[in-house]
């Protein structure tokens, strides 16, 4: 490839590849009878940069492909459970929690979808209690609020965690 | 790297977030427009300022990167609001 430009013609117009100081040795008499062979050193230069160019690829590719592999890997590692009680909290579930439990980046993180609530913690078991914690307090706080003041994704949310969440100082009225 | 506090917090304050305290792990940000309550997010209690935050993407309605953002300064509350609107999220 680098051969290929070195000897472009339009670049320069130095004509199969040859350098004005290479061209002077050929003017006179002789010119055009015979050609000069391609300078081994050229031939070499343009080997070593298109070897280079593909190594470089490769690795380029391998680590696109460790990227992939790691992502898939943290994905892999994450795992979904069932949450039974909001212990040590308290308040109390109707019925099991289906939640999901994955690493982002150096932290675990605990999502009950259904709700859209999620939580983090440094270990999958503080993320998990993280979102018990987050899972009263968002039903307490949108139970406290009055209804006309719910967008619609808290609504939609305390509708939810209605299902699933009872505590002791009752539902939301209204 | 994640979402940390500082980025938790660069979010609320950007969204004019109303901070909320009931337990001991986490604060509670309430994001309103218009007297209504339309997102809301935890941010973790405790002195780790790089404490990961990495729940509150979906909390926001976006991802990763577009929380990433949010903190950092490419996307204000407007264009956040207005992604919202396009999303729905306003109702």
């Amino acid at each position: 490839m680098i051969a290929k430009v070195l000897s472009d013609p339009r670049l320069g117009g130095h004509s199969h590849g040859k350098w004005p100081h290479e061209e002077e040795h050929h003017v006179g008499p002789d010119a055009g009878a015979s050609s000069a062979p391609e300078p081994e050193w050229r031939e070499k230069l343009g080997a070593a940069v298109d070897e280079i160019t593909d190594k470089l690829q490769i690795a380029f590719r391998l680590s696109h492909l460790e990227n992939t592999i790691n992502e898939l890997a943290q994905g892999a590692n994450g795992f979904q459970t069932v949450i039974r009680s909001l212990s040590p909290h308290n308040g109390t579930l109707r019925r099991d929690m289906h939640v999901v439990v994955r690493p982002v980046d150096s932290d675990w993180v605990a999502s009950f979808f259904d709700g859209n609530v999620h939580a983090s913690g440094q270990t999958e078991i503080e993320a998990i209690d993280n979102l018990k914690s987050m899972l009263l307090d968002y039903f307490e706080e949108l139970s406290e609020l009055p209804h006309e003041a719910l967008g619609v994704e808290m609504r939609r949310c305390y509708d939810v965690l209605s299902e699933y969440i009872e505590v002791a100082h009752g539902a939301k009225q209204g | 790297m994640g979402l940390s506090k500082d980025d938790a917090l660069a979010i609320a304050k950007k969204l004019k977030a109303m901070i909320v305290t009931r337990r001991k792990a986490h604060d509670l940000a309430q994001v309103w427009y218009r007297g209504k309550v339309i997102a809301m997010f935890g941010i973790r209690r405790g002195s780790r300022r790089d404490s990961g935050h990495g729940h509150i993407p979906p909390q926001v309605f976006l991802r990763p990167k577009q929380a990433q953002d949010l903190a950092d300064c490419p996307m204000s509350r407007d264009d956040w609001l207005e992604q919202m609107e396009r999303l729905g999220k306003l109702n």
